[in-house]
């Protein structure tokens, strides 16, 4: 990962703002617990086992989309470093 | 959550959890919603007892019980059922013996069923596995109940079994045939 060039290497850290880091943590239990609920309720009502693991599978690759790479409206309010400051010779 | 692998770690992890719990929610329910069966009927013919030997290395001249039956009875409901994904069914004839008093319990045939194989299941078959009695003859043994036992397999769950067809009442075992 050192040999690639920065940009490439930025795109594959993927940083994101610690208000998205929590806000994506909660988001994605509350989307798992109510995609499980939904899929096993829709797998139940049509008697199809394959129903709710397609369906499972299917949310599981939005949330997948829309949490992993790092995208603009997850990087709102970056983190603000100091500047670098020299330290006083001795 | 702070890059992308830790994100895709973390999420992946969650999701393989829900999956398990999903899988074992799928199991449950389907346990306790298993449809009731119809129990069907058996029909024996051409009972006959005869001597013969077992098709194995050093098998002694005994008396063997060779059957041809029918059966009838209608798996549907179990086959098209939630969580079923094939049906194994074998008939099995259980009876006492007299002199001794031991109850035996033998497997005659058995057949595995698909799902994708949905239809009446009417077959007319002779038995796989030959008859015969541990003590060598079946000059002690007047009757025998014949019943078709089925387990069904789901595709996440527990195994369940029960009754899915019986003759009509004790097949009484015939005399030995000269020859």
């Amino acid at each position: 990962m050192i040999n690639l060039p920065p940009s490439v290497q930025k795109v594959l850290e993927g940083r994101i703002d610690p208000k998205s880091q929590h806000l994506l943590e909660q988001f994605s239990q509350t989307f798992l617990i109510i995609l499980t609920i939904i899929s096993f309720i829709s797998s139940y009502f049509s008697s199809s086992v394959i129903l709710g693991l397609e369906l499972f599978l299917g949310g599981l690759v939005i949330l997948l989309l829309a949490a992993v790479p790092p995208w603009p409206y997850l990087n709102r309010y970056p983190r603000k470093f100091l500047p670098v400051r020299k330290l006083h010779q001795t | 959550m702070y890059s992308t692998l830790q994100r895709l770690n973390h999420i992946s992890s969650l999701a393989t959890t829900y999956v398990m719990i999903l899988l074992g929610l799928i199991s449950i329910a389907s346990f306790l919603s298993l449809p009731s069966v119809d129990v069907g009927k058996v029909e024996i013919k051409d009972l006959i007892v005869q001597k013969g030997r077992l098709r194995r290395w050093g098998a002694r001249q005994e008396e063997l019980a060779s059957l041809k039956f029918d059966i009838r009875t209608d798996l549907n409901p179990l086959l098209n059922s939630y969580n079923t994904k094939q049906l194994f069914i074998y008939l099995t004839a259980s009876y006492e013996e007299q002199s001794t008093g031991h109850t035996h319990d033998v497997v005659l045939w058995d057949r595995i069923i698909q799902r994708a194989e949905i239809r009446d299941i009417r077959a007319e078959a002779k038995n796989k596995y030959q008859w015969r009695n541990p003590s060598g003859t079946f000059k002690n043994v007047e009757y025998a109940n014949m019943t078709l036992h089925y387990s069904l397999m789901p595709y996440v769950g527990i195994l369940s079994s029960g009754v899915a067809a019986t003759a009509q009442g004790p097949v009484t075992i015939p005399e030995l045939i000269k020859r």
